[in-house]
Formats: structure tokens, C-alpha cells, sequence
């Protein structure tokens, strides 16, 4: 077959040409690969920052194992305080000097969601952990993969568990105004509209606020069937304090805020935590079995001086995720294959997260499986699925 | 309900007096308003946990060396840093007590930031009912400790050749010092008086509220406004303002909504301002020629 | 008798022939040259920092010119924020539209603060009622829902300048640039007019002022509302720039950056502002090794500037350059 000679020059030009017009490899080089990690490593919201330390110590950990095939990873922590104006400045750092080949973390909601335009328009793929808002992916952005549960899952997860239990009509909420508290409230309330269910009550407790009194005597007196609180660590003591004193015996369920074995120790007695129940992000208790491999690579490599926390997980789960996708991409690697690889990623199991991540290109919120942490009726903390039924883990 | 409101309203007003009646105690003495007081709480809290936490000492001995500690460091703050500029305009001595306290701050968030750490458990937990009302250990310890160190105050103010100097300082600093009072040692002293106070405050609302170096960023103003109803200067007015403040607060989010708690303070301070500048006991506020 | 418009007129001829005022247009015709040199990142913190100058600038004319202890900065500030950021969001509006409703609402929240100095409120009083004013608006920001979408946070759509869209970090620095410019230049302007004179009569001495016959009352919300003015458009700017509005990002906290501009830049000088809006601005960039010493560090330079170098750091620039010394204060 004869073909036009200026056909096959063209085809052969294109061919050589329009690939490598489209693959980005920015990021990387023959020995590394750039992963900037945003995070509120100092501010008000440092203890968060502990997530950004367990992906560190994960990546040291695939160093150690000689990297991605033969590159290792080069982390740049950047500290955003949890302040949206120095996210964005460390969002264009992380871009445009520091040239990265992908970003993982974000860590504060408020932050992420400023950083969200910044990163989308510049096509850099972002691995979302610990920030949880379900703006940060949605509406879908081609580079945007949310790595942890989001908002709408936790949301459900709420409403979802404080249903399982039989004959729950009355449910009260006590959250602060803040918007991560609102961004586990709105999807809650969402689901329950569509059970034809409204929360009897919300209340108010700030941050900062050493006495929840009011708010209890409030919940008493509307008679519920469950309370929902949607606090933070410092407060969730508080409230579960005051609950005790003042005799508020409804089951109450907690959101992703707080450690519940450290709650016990500030509360000083098992007493208040009666009825206390949590939603839980990961595989297994942070010193159960399904945890143990997690803890191997990540307590070892922390930094100096840092303690390990159920925070600590809530970012590497992430961290295994990429280093998979980059693993299986092999040596070319370009921020195109990074994204269509995600995109590939179903049933995956890493270790840390509770269930497994699935994406596809509709879909980029990858973890929705959440459960939840109490007492069973033997004074063990055990993991549940629903209402009185122990989760198979 | 409303019985239970009112008496954790005074528990929690308790502490707020406290903060207003060390501020009261600098103002008295120097005329400034301390605008890092809030830290100076946090201070105390830190420096308690380091004692009882990395020292092993018993929590006792800790509480009183922070007392202490606290005080020498109220003492040094005034000699070193507001004596220096207390003839500058109001502005630079503003600023001054707001950097202390911010720097305080920074130290905490430097060695601590990281964490919210337990406090040393030291009051008895549980609680008991009295009447329709509740009241826990921690409750009795805190309104407790605030009546007695009202009342000690009280005491050396108004009964003992302390407080006449103190009168005679606040009156006239110069006439003061004319008649061969150490004016500059006193204010010092008082300086560390509020420190020690505030360390107090420390002491008594960590084991509620956990310990980070943010833990009093809301007790300033709530002090602000306790001083305020009460009347600036006004020792009674600063614990019954903060008592009032406390009572208000939960009776404002029992009745009204809670999401009006956070701004009671501002509205009070702002309202009093406004209304009545020299709140309920205070002198009518005149300004020197 | 000296006619006290002679006078006036007098000082005015002097001041006029100053040759600063000719080394004051030199800084942005250099600053136009910046942007070939830097990145998206490096041009978002000089674009910061110009929105940082109208926040210290404003702020001094409260703080320093007219010497009341008005704490209400980071209400102003947030308030334009929100202004521009709600008109931008809800309705699309065009930008230097947006811009002026961010500056005028500062200028009337400015006014508003006013009231209680005109009421004789003063000192550590006024500290304080303006401090609870600032937070005050926090709780509004939380609350009014409708339009600020509450603690989620106003997104600010990318701005279009007559359907130029401002895409990069240098489109916006041109913005930017032409409004700081004009602030710093009108309130060098005012501050240098016989009602910048008053202001520091009044700072100084209120009494005598009002005895020699300068409407103080009027002065006073003058200076609030300018104040409130120049750091509104400030808020207006941070909205375009970070195009995401939140109450957090507004607490006391961010006033004590607001401080710590003013008292290291040096007070009563618009140099000194712009000074310590540039230094506070960098150095957490520049100290991104240090991570948790910032604020430690900005405390201990505000205390030894209080303590040493009341005048701030512009002070030291003084001894280098007389051209940087302004004729129409005294230190």
C-alpha cells in the first residue's frame, strides 16, 4: 500500500510531537520524585499537624525500601498555619518554585478550600487527607483525588449510626459554628431530611468555652433519643463532663475530632464515656491487630520529640495510596498517567483507612466506609458497624 | 433549670471575676490595663504541668512554686519592660502588655504547640446534689478559691497598713513617693500579685478546659467585660461583674440561644460603655487637664 | 495678629518644596519593574504585602496620627473583605465596584467606631469597646448566613477588570499597585493638610487643640472613616487575592499582626507602615525553617522596639537618608 509521503511525514511528526506536548513530568527527576505536603505544622491548629508526620514517616519508610523504582521521594513540608492566606502562598510555592510533582495533604478545611482554585487551575494532582469539607473534590476536578473520608461520608456516617439504633426519633445536635462543625452537620441533617427526620434541637458550644451547662440542661430538657456532638477535643471533654454531672444519659455520638481512648484519660473515669461513641476512620483500633502493620512503619520513623496519635494515620493512608499508583505507573512518569492511574484505582486496600479507596473518572472521593469506637457491654472498646452490631474486620 | 443556671453561672462567673480582680489589682496600682492577663493564666497552668508532669513534684508544692514563679515573673515584667515606658502615651504601654502576653504565648506554642495535653488530676471528681441543683468538686474549688482570694484582698486593702500605702500610691504616685514609699517596688509587687492570680485562674480552670497555649484567649475579654459592669478600680465591682457575666452568659443560652453565649461579654462591654461608662461601682471616668 | 490662613498657607509652601515628596513616586515606578523577576509565588507575597501597606497605613492614622487606642482594625478589614467578597459572589458584580463597597463599607464602619470617641470614651476604654466591636463582627460574619455563607467561607470568583481577566498573580500586582499608590498617596496628602496637622494636635493635647479652635469632633470621624477607608480597600484587595473570605481569618490574632505592622514599621509615619506591612509580610516566608518562632519573634521585636526604638524600625532609615524623614511630624 503506498501512502502519501506528506501523510507519513504528518503522522510521524504528530506522533512524536503531540505526546510529548502532553506529558507533564515536572516534579521529576532521575533519582526523585517531588511531593509537596501542605499542612498546619505551627498556629492554634498545630496538633493537627500530626497527620503531616505520619505521611512523612511513611515516605521515609518507601525510601528506605529503595524508593520508586530506583527514584526516592523528596517531601517538602510547607506550613500554612491553618490560615487561608498563607495556604494560597504556600500552594503557589509548592507549584511554581518549589515545581513538585504532585501535592498530598491540605490538613485544615478551611485552608484546602482556598488552596482548591489555586492547585485546580494549575493542573498539579492533589492527594486530599485529613481535610475533610467535600467541596475541596466536589464539584470533580481532573486533578483533584480526595484520599480520606469526606464531610458527606462522615455526615452520613453520623446519621447513619444514630438511625441503626431502634426507635431513634428525637435527635439532638451540639456542635460549634465553625466550618468544619458545619461540615459534618449539613450532610447529617441532608440524610436525615431524607429519612423524614429533623433534629429536634441544635445547639452552640465555642471553642474555648470551659462550661457547657446551658447546653446540657437544653438537651435535657428536649427529651432525646441521641445526641450528636460535633466537637472538638478540648470541648468534647467538656460536654461529656458536664453531660455526667448534670445526668444527660442518652447515647452520644462523636465525630472525627477527637481520640476517644484520650478523652477517657482527660475525663479521669470511664464513667462519662457511658453511652459515648465515636466515628472512626480507620481499619482497626490504633492497637488493634488490623493495625499493627501501620504502626510498624509509622511510629518508628516520627520525628524526634513527636508522639504518636490516632492522628498520626490520618494523613499516610493517602501517602500508600500514591506511592501504589506510582509504583504500578513505572519509571515514565508524567502527572497525566499519575491522574488516569488514579482514576483506575478500585477495591484498594491501604492498610490504614477503613475499607477500601475506589475511583473513577466520575468519581474522585475515593473512601467512604467509616465506623464507629465504644464500649461494648463487656467494658471493652470495640469497633462497630452499626448499633450494637461488632464490625468484621 | 433555672436554679442550676444561676449556680453554675456563678461557678463559671467566679473564674471570670478572678482575671477582672487581677486586672483591677494592676490598674489600682500602675493604671494600666493588662491586656496580656489572659496569657498570664495560661502561663500559670504551663508552668504547673511542667512541675507536677516533668519535675514529679506533688501537685501542691508545684501549685504554690507557680504561684511563685508566676509572681516573680509579673514583678520582672513590670521592672523590666512597663516602668521603662509607664510616662509614655497609653498606646505604647497597651502594646507593650499585649506583646508580653503574646510572647508568652509564643513560648508556650514553641514547646507546646503541638499538643493538647492533659492536666495533673487534683480535684476530686464526682458530683452532688444540693436542693434541685448539681454541683461538682471542681465547682466548689473554683468559686472557693476565688471567695477567698476576694476576701484576702479585701482584707489587705481596706485593713492593713499595705492597703493604706496602696490607697495612698493610687491617689497620688508622687506624694507617695514624697513621703518615702517605695512606689516602684509596690508596683512591682502588685504586678506579681496579678500574675500569681492569674496563675491561679490557671490552676483552677486547666483541668476543665486542657491545656494549650490558646486556653485563655476568651477570658481576656470576658474580663474586660466583668471590669467593666463592675466599674474600673472597683474590687466588688470586679467580682460581682464577673459573677453577673457567668450568670448572664448561661442564662442567655438556656433562654435565648446558645450562639449568643460568645458575644454576652461584647455586648455588655459594649452596652455599659455606651450607657453607664462608669459600670455599677466604678467612679465616674474624668479626664485629668 | 497672623491671619491663620497666612500661616497655614506659609507651612504649606514649605512643606511643598520637600523633596520627598519627589522620592515617593520613585518606589512604585521601581516596583513596576519587579514582576519578569519573580514567580506565581514570590508576586502572590509582594501582592500580599501591598495589601498589608493599606491595612498598616490606615491603621496609623487612627493609632499614631490621631493617637486613640482604636482596636477595631481587623473589624474594618474583614468588613471590606466581606463587602467585596458578598458583591463578587452573590451578584457578579464588576470589580472596582466591588472594590469601592469593600472601601466605603470600612469608611462607614470607621464612622460608626467613631461614636464612642466622640462620646468621650478614650484610652484603655476605647481599647476595649473597639476590641469587642471587632469580635462582634466575627459572630456577625458566622451568623449572616445569607450573604457570608458562615464559617464555610466566601469564595470569590476569578476577578475580570472590563473583561481583562486578572488570571496571575502580575495581572493583579498591576491592580493592586495603582490603588496602594493612590491611598498612600492621598493619605500622605491629608496627612500633610492643615486636618493632618489637627490630628496630631489632637493626639497631643485634645484640650488645647479644641481651644485653639480645630473642630476636634469633626477631625475625629474624619480620621475613622479614612482609616476605615484605606483598610476596607485593603479587605477588598485580600478578597480578590486569597478569593476566599472566612470569619477565621479576622480574630485577634490577626490584629496583633496589624499591631506589630504599625509599632515595628514605626507610628505617625506612612514609611514606617509601609516598612513593617513589607517586613512582617516576608519574614514568614523567609523564616519557613523556623517553624513555631514567628510569633515569638514578632513579640520580641515589638518589645524592643518599645522599649528602644519607639520610633520603629524607620527611624534607623532616618539616619541613613534625611530624604526619609517627614517634615510635617515630630517623632
Amino acid at each position: 500500500m503506498r501512502i502519501s509521503r506528506t501523510l507519513f511525514a504528518a503522522t510521524l511528526a504528530a506522533a512524536v510531537v503531540a505526546p510529548a506536548a502532553a506529558q507533564d513530568r515536572t516534579g521529576v527527576t532521575e533519582t526523585t520524585i517531588k511531593i509537596g505536603v501542605p499542612a498546619p505544622l505551627t498556629g492554634p491548629n498545630a496538633s493537627f499537624g500530626a497527620a503531616a508526620y505520619g505521611i512523612q514517616a511513611y515516605y521515609n519508610y518507601v525510601n528506605e525500601k529503595g524508593g520508586v523504582h530506583g527514584r526516592k521521594i523528596e517531601l517538602i513540608l510547607a506550613d500554612h498555619a491553618c490560615n487561608e492566606a498563607k495556604g494560597v502562598a504556600v500552594a503557589k510555592k509548592l507549584i511554581s518554585q518549589d515545581q513538585v510533582f504532585l501535592i498530598n495533604g491540605g490538613i485544615c478545611s478551611g485552608v484546602a478550600l482556598a488552596m482548591r482554585p489555586v492547585i485546580e487551575e494549575a493542573g498539579v494532582p492533589w492527594v486530599v487527607s485529613t481535610a475533610v469539607n467535600q467541596k475541596i473534590s466536589a464539584p470533580l476536578a481532573k486533578n483533584i483525588f480526595h484520599a480520606s473520608q469526606t464531610s458527606e461520608a462522615a455526615g452520613h456516617g453520623l446519621a447513619r449510626f444514630v438511625l441503626s439504633k431502634e426507635g431513634t426519633r428525637k435527635i439532638g445536635v451540639i456542635a460549634h459554628t465553625n466550618e468544619w462543625s458545619r461540615g459534618y452537620r449539613d450532610p447529617m441533617v441532608a440524610y436525615l431530611k431524607d429519612k423524614g427526620l429533623s433534629p429536634a434541637i441544635e445547639v452552640t458550644l465555642e471553642r474555648g468555652q470551659s462550661d457547657a451547662t446551658a447546653q446540657v440542661l437544653r438537651l435535657k430538657e428536649a427529651g432525646l433519643d441521641f445526641v450528636v456532638a460535633i466537637l472538638y477535643e478540648p470541648e468534647i471533654v467538656v460536654f461529656l463532663r458536664d453531660a455526667h454531672k448534670l445526668g444527660l444519659n442518652v447515647p452520644k455520638l462523636g465525630s472525627l475530632g477527637a481520640d476517644y481512648v484520650n478523652t477517657e484519660k482527660r475525663l479521669g473515669s470511664r464513667e462519662p464515656m457511658q453511652g459515648f461513641y465515636q466515628i472512626f476512620q480507620y481499619k482497626d483500633l490504633i492497637d488493634g491487630p488490623g493495625m499493627k502493620n501501620a504502626r510498624a512503619i509509622i511510629e518508628p520513623r516520627l520525628p524526634p520529640g513527636e508522639k504518636l496519635t490516632d492522628f498520626s494515620f490520618y494523613g499516610p493512608g493517602s501517602a500508600v495510596a500514591i506511592v501504589h499508583v506510582l509504583d504500578k505507573i513505572g519509571r515514565d512518569l508524567t502527572r497525566e498517567k499519575f491522574i488516569a492511574e488514579m482514576e483506575q484505582l478500585k477495591d484498594f486496600d491501604t492498610g490504614m483507612i477503613a475499607g477500601k479507596l475506589s475511583y473513577s473518572p466520575t468519581n474522585h472521593q475515593g473512601a467512604t466506609q467509616l465506623y464507629t469506637v465504644g464500649y461494648d457491654d463487656t467494658g471493652k472498646i470495640v469497633v462497630f458497624e452499626a448499633w450494637g452490631k461488632k464490625a468484621q474486620l | 433549670m433555672l436554679a442550676q443556671l444561676v449556680v453554675s453561672g456563678i461557678a463559671q462567673g467566679a473564674l471570670y471575676a478572678l482575671v477582672a480582680l487581677a486586672m483591677t489589682v494592676v490598674y489600682r496600682a500602675t493604671t494600666v490595663i493588662n491586656f496580656g492577663q489572659g496569657d498570664f493564666v495560661m502561663a500559670g497552668a504551663f508552668a504547673v504541668y511542667v512541675l507536677v508532669v516533668l519535675a514529679g513534684a506533688p501537685f501542691v508544692v508545684s501549685a504554690v512554686l507557680a504561684l511563685a514563679l508566676l509572681f516573680g515573673i509579673g514583678w520582672a515584667i513590670y521592672a523590666g519592660l512597663i516602668r521603662p515606658i509607664v510616662a509614655g502615651p497609653h498606646l505604647a504601654l497597651a502594646m507593650m502588655a499585649v506583646a508580653v502576653g503574646y510572647a508568652l504565648r509564643g513560648v508556650a506554642r514553641v514547646v507546646w504547640g503541638r499538643e493538647v495535653l492533659p492536666f495533673p488530676r487534683v480535684l476530686p471528681q464526682g458530683s452532688f446534689t444540693v436542693g434541685p441543683v448539681i454541683l461538682s468538686a471542681s465547682d466548689l474549688v473554683v468559686a472557693g478559691g476565688v471567695i477567698v482570694a476576694v476576701a484576702v484582698l479585701g482584707l489587705v486593702f481596706y485593713a492593713t497598713p499595705l492597703g493604706k500605702t496602696a490607697q495612698a500610691i493610687f491617689q497620688s504616685e508622687r506624694g507617695a513617693a514624697l513621703i518615702g514609699i517605695n512606689v516602684a517596688a509596690f508596683q512591682g509587687a502588685m504586678w506579681g500579685v496579678a500574675a500569681a492570680m492569674g496563675a491561679l485562674g490557671g490552676i483552677l480552670i486547666a483541668p476543665i478546659t486542657l491545656l494549650y497555649p490558646d486556653l485563655a484567649a476568651s477570658i481576656l475579654i470576658r474580663g474586660f467585660a466583668a471590669m467593666t459592669l463592675g466599674g474600673f478600680g472597683s474590687f466588688p465591682g470586679a467580682a460581682i461583674g464577673g459573677v453577673m457575666l457567668g450568670v448572664s452568659e448561661l442564662l442567655v443560652g438556656a433562654y435565648v440561644s446558645s450562639t449568643l453565649i460568645d458575644i454576652t461579654a461584647y455586648l455588655v462591654i459594649i452596652g455599659v460603655l455606651l450607657i453607664r461608662p462608669s459600670g455599677l461601682f466604678g467612679r465616674p471616668i474624668a479626664v485629668r487637664v | 495678629m497672623i491671619d491663620a490662613r497666612e500661616a497655614d498657607a506659609a507651612l504649606n509652601r514649605r512643606t511643598a518644596r520637600h523633596p520627598s515628596g519627589g522620592i515617593f513616586w520613585l518606589v512604585p515606578a521601581v516596583l513596576l519593574l519587579l514582576p519578569p523577576l519573580l514567580n506565581d509565588y514570590t508576586q502572590y507575597i509582594v501582592n500580599l504585602a501591598l495589601v498589608y501597606v493599606l491595612v498598616g497605613v490606615g491603621f496609623n492614622v487612627v493609632i499614631g496620627n490621631l493617637g486613640q487606642l482604636a482596636f477595631a482594625n481587623a473589624a474594618f478589614f474583614g468588613l471590606g473583605a466581606y463587602a467585596t467578597g458578598i458583591l463578587l459572589h452573590h451578584y457578579h458584580a464588576p470589580l472596582l465596584l466591588s472594590i469601592v463597597a469593600g472601601a466605603i463599607v470600612g469608611s462607614l464602619a470607621g464612622a460608626l467606631v467613631s461614636l464612642p470617641a466622640l462620646r468621650g470614651i478614650r484610652s484603655f476604654y476605647l481599647a476595649i469597646i473597639t476590641l469587642a466591636f471587632g469580635e462582634l463582627m466575627r459572630w456577625v460574619y458566622v451568623n449572616a448566613e445569607a450573604w457570608t455563607l458562615g464559617s464555610m467561607g466566601l469564595h470569590v470568583p476569578r476577578p475580570a477588570l472590563f473583561g481583562w481577566v486578572l488570571s496571575t498573580e502580575k495581572h493583579k500586582f498591576y491592580l493592586f499597585l495603582g490603588i496602594v499608590t493612590l491611598l498612600v498617596a492621598a493619605t500622605a496628602n491629608l496627612l500633610r493638610s492643615r486636618i493632618g496637622r489637627g490630628f496630631m494636635a489632637i493626639r497631643d493635647n485634645e484640650l488645647a487643640a479644641a481651644a485653639m479652635g480645630i473642630p476636634t469632633a469633626r477631625y475625629m470621624v474624619l480620621a475613622f472613616a479614612w482609616s476605615g477607608f484605606v483598610v476596607g480597600t485593603g479587605g477588598a484587595l485580600y478578597a480578590i487575592l486569597v478569593r476566599q473570605v472566612s470569619p477565621d481569618a479576622f480574630t485577634l490574632l490577626e490584629l496583633i499582626l496589624h499591631f506589630g505592622i504599625v509599632i515595628v514599621g514605626g507610628l505617625t509615619r506612612i514609611a514606617g507602615s509601609i516598612l513593617g506591612a513589607v517586613a512582617l509580610t516576608m519574614a514568614p516566608e523567609l523564616l519557613r525553617d523556623l517553624p513555631g518562632y514567628e510569633e515569638l519573634l514578632i513579640a520580641c521585636l515589638m518589645i524592643l522596639i518599645l522599649l528602644f526604638l519607639p520610633g520603629g524600625l524607620v527611624t534607623l532609615f532616618d539616619r541613613v537618608t534625611p530624604l526619609f524623614r517627614q517634615r510635617y511630624h515630630r517623632v
